[in-house]
């Protein structure tokens, strides 16, 4: 028979323990003031139908003439880049000099159900990219894409390579073939058509938020609302994960459009390393890319594979490209002390030295 | 009467009003041990505030303090033995205080033996003792109970064969005399009916031959199956054969196809027949839905149970290794981390991913199919349905483009003339300085 290593004494304080913070945690929830995400300032400037082109108020001298322009995914919002006071990617950008753009691409509705790639990359993108180098001046402007946004960022890019300076991806997936994160497995035998069709041509929100929680079901659907009680007796704390929850699953629509094309051609055939990519009728050839670019991707990511963006550089036209890992994850790149202490002084130092 | 008179005068009323409410009928409680207890502890109590009221009485103080000038000996050793006699009545009491076999209150002494009552209740949960190696056996031979049921079955099913073989040989020498025998009767049947009475038992006849030959081919594919599809799932099942359980649903699937779909898929007639075929053709889908759904669950649980195995196993090794969790904590975090760790790499195996394809693109169908159903269903009601939707918003989108193509058009040919202009309006500036 095994020796009895039960810690009754710690058992015991953990149970008291957990017990006064639910107490405690309940006044919390009743007095508690969840702040929308997004705390920076940022003006509209310019705009298309449900989109969005904001410019965000500068909070110091700006030191860095060349604005830079962020992609968003169109999966979830661009808020998570802005989501609290301590831990925010764009006021650490914005306290080092930069100006910053980003698209707010809209929840879409019904009749958006026929917006494609075309539409986002040689329409929007391209329409905002032309307004910031009038407004600004400039024949080229830099461009941070994030997620989706990154690999669209990277589509325009080389489309475009006379409007973008300098080209940075964060979390950007550019070869499709690895399947070890799991929606690359599964991307590759979705039958996305039949969902946008079943759905009129808008994939609901909630579909997407869905299929996210499944790729760690224990950690995303069980523990962390355990951990969460650990946290009830710190107002700071549950505002930041209230916050942090209302993100997550403030999804928008997926207009099927665009997301047919975008599994079907990347997440299935993986045109875009193969130079078979075509956005309209132009063609998305990564060769194109000359320009210098920056490209992060996270250690620990689960939704964008890691091998998907760390092989970048084989793919593009130049050889002025930087590849960083960061120990951390798909969103602490954002909302992390690494976000703040490694990741935004790194875009930052890179940006000014080739400003 | 001064304060401190009425004060302890207030506190002797307080302790008589006590003891009232506590009083015991002493006719009925002589042996009661507990009850003298109490009440002892009572006239204890009593004595110790009798004295300590007299002792600290100003006026006794005064008194005592003029008659003896120094430190009172007697006093004090009257004061602990006071508190000594106030502190046993009071242990003896509560250790007395019992209701039937279970203590209420322990005495001072009894505290190590309610905590070891707390920590023997709290090791019930031990997860050490719970998943100790040394139960590893009865644990495999609980995973293991339905190979016992498979056993069972495969005894029976041998016995049922053996059974079987002997009635086929009779069944089909049974089946030989009776059509011999039918035969026979209606040919003589027939045989002595007059001419025109032969077509009133011929045509019948054949008709309910033609029946049960479309009958018996209608279902051939499911009885010929019959036994197969009962191997493969009690074995696919009990056995833990993801095989035989994928097997088993796609014969089911081949048969129905074969059967009942080809008659949901038949052609309907009359005013309803384009509703009529939506609602078979939904239900089709239903029916792959639901066999697909059917083999995605059964995979997932036995994936389930093979982690909720596996993880068992390892927790037993570690325990044996003295590694084991310490808390609740520990052991559902550990629990739950390798519970994640199997699921995510099943989830991200190719067999996953093709089910959940399969799955995915079944229910889809089936949604289409459904939604087609409503909007049959909503055609002859004022509600303008998505899909009655669809071509106006095609026709917006295509307009606000053509719109939007136009503006950059004008901005461009803006521009242009606004260049030719300037360049115009410098060339005549520049000519008129030059004549100038």
């Amino acid at each position: 028979m095994s020796t009895n290593n039960f810690d009754v004494k710690k058992n015991f304080q953990e149970a008291i323990d957990m017990q006064k913070k639910v107490l405690n945690g309940f006044e919390n929830i009743m007095n508690m003031d969840v702040e929308e995400p997004g705390i920076s300032k940022k003006k509209l400037v310019y705009g298309e139908d449900k989109f969005k082109l904001y410019q965000y108020e500068a909070t110091t001298k700006n030191t860095l003439k060349t604005p830079v322009l962020i992609i968003y995914a169109l999966v979830n919002r661009e808020t998570m880049m802005d989501l609290q006071e301590n831990n925010s990617f764009i006021k650490n950008m914005l306290n080092e000099g930069l100006d910053v753009y980003i698209i707010d691409w809209g929840y879409p509705t019904i009749d958006d159900k026929y917006i494609g790639l075309d539409d986002y990359i040689n329409g929007y993108i391209n329409d905002s990219v032309d307004f910031i180098r009038k407004s600004s001046k400039l024949d080229k402007i830099n461009l941070l894409g994030v997620c989706q946004g990154g690999t669209f960022s990277a589509m325009y890019a080389s489309i475009y390579p006379e409007k973008i300076k300098n080209l940075i991806t964060m979390v950007t997936p550019i070869d499709f073939s690895p399947n070890d994160a799991l929606l690359f497995a599964w991307g590759k035998h979705l039958d996305v058509d039949k969902i946008s069709d079943a759905y009129y041509g808008l994939v609901p929100g909630d579909f997407m938020n869905n299929a996210f929680v499944t790729l760690k079901p224990m950690a995303l659907n069980v523990n962390k609302y355990l951990d969460f009680v650990e946290d009830l007796d710190d107002p700071e704390a549950m505002s930041n994960f209230f916050r942090m929850e209302k993100w997550i699953f403030d999804s928008p629509a997926q207009v099927g459009e665009t997301l047919k094309q975008f599994v079907n051609d990347l997440y299935r055939d993986n045109k875009l390393i193969k130079g078979e990519m075509y956005i309209g009728d132009k063609k998305a050839d990564l060769k194109n890319l000359k320009m210098p670019i920056l490209n992060i991707y996270g250690e620990n990511d689960h939704i964008v594979s890691p091998e998907s963006s760390k092989n970048f550089d084989k793919y593009v036209g130049t050889k002025d490209i930087e590849t960083h890992e960061i120990p951390t994850g798909h969103i602490g790149m954002y909302v992390s002390s690494k976000s703040k202490k490694i990741v935004a002084p790194l875009v930052v130092s890179w940006l000014r030295e080739r400003e | 009467m001064n304060y401190m008179e009425s004060l302890f005068k207030m506190q002797n009323d307080m302790y008589e009003n006590l003891k009232d409410m506590y009083s015991f009928n002493k006719d009925n409680s002589k042996e009661d041990q507990e009850k003298i207890g109490m009440e002892d502890f009572f006239d204890m109590q009593k004595k110790f505030f009798d004295y300590w009221g007299g002792q600290t009485n100003p006026f006794n103080i005064y008194d005592n303090n003029m008659k003896t000038a120094y430190f009172n000996t007697d006093n004090f050793k009257n004061i602990a033995r006071m508190q000594k006699e106030y502190f046993d009545k009071f242990n003896d009491f509560y250790k007395n205080y019992s209701v039937g076999d279970m203590k209420t209150f322990y005495d001072f002494n009894s505290y190590n033996e309610i905590f070891n009552k707390y920590k023997e209740f709290y090791l019930g949960y031990d997860f050490n003792q719970i998943f100790d190696y040394n139960i590893m056996e009865t644990l495999d031979k609980m995973y293991d109970v339905n190979k016992f049921y498979l056993e069972m079955y495969e005894f029976w099913n041998k016995l049922n064969d053996n059974f079987s073989d002997t009635m086929n040989f009779d069944k089909e020498k049974f089946n030989e005399f009776i059509e011999a025998n039918g035969n026979m009767s209606y040919n003589m049947l027939v045989e002595l009916l007059p001419e025109q009475f032969k077509l009133y038992l011929e045509e019948p006849k054949k008709i309910f031959d033609k029946y049960l030959s479309n009958m018996t081919g209608f279902y051939k594919p499911w009885s010929s199956d019959f036994n197969k599809m009962k191997e493969l799932y009690v074995e696919g099942i009990l056995g833990n054969d993801i095989e035989k359980i994928t097997s088993f649903f796609k014969l089911w699937k081949d048969n129905y196809d074969e059967t009942f779909g080809k008659l949901i898929n038949s052609p309907a007639l009359g005013s309803n027949k384009n509703i009529s075929e939506q609602q078979n053709k939904a239900f089709d889908r239903f029916i792959d839905m639901f066999t697909i759904s059917s083999e995605f669950s059964s995979k997932l649980m036995f994936i389930q149970k093979v982690a909720f195995k596996k993880i068992t196993e390892q927790y037993a090794n570690l325990s044996k290794e003295g590694m084991e969790a310490k808390t609740f904590e520990e052991f559902y975090n550990f629990w739950s981390r390798e519970m994640d760790k199997y699921l995510v790499d099943y989830f991200g195996s190719e067999e996953f991913s093709k089910i959940l394809g399969e799955l995915g693109k079944s229910v889809m169908e089936f949604r289409i199919e459904n939604n087609k159903l409503m909007e049959s269903y909503l055609s002859e009601t004022p509600l303008v349905t998505k899909g009655e939707l669809d071509s106006m918003i095609k026709n917006v989108y295509d307009l606000k483009k053509e719109v939007k193509n136009l503006k950059k058009e004008i901005e461009v040919l803006k521009s242009e003339k606004s260049d030719t202009k300037k360049t115009k309006e410098g060339k005549t500036t520049k000519d008129t300085n030059d004549k100038k």
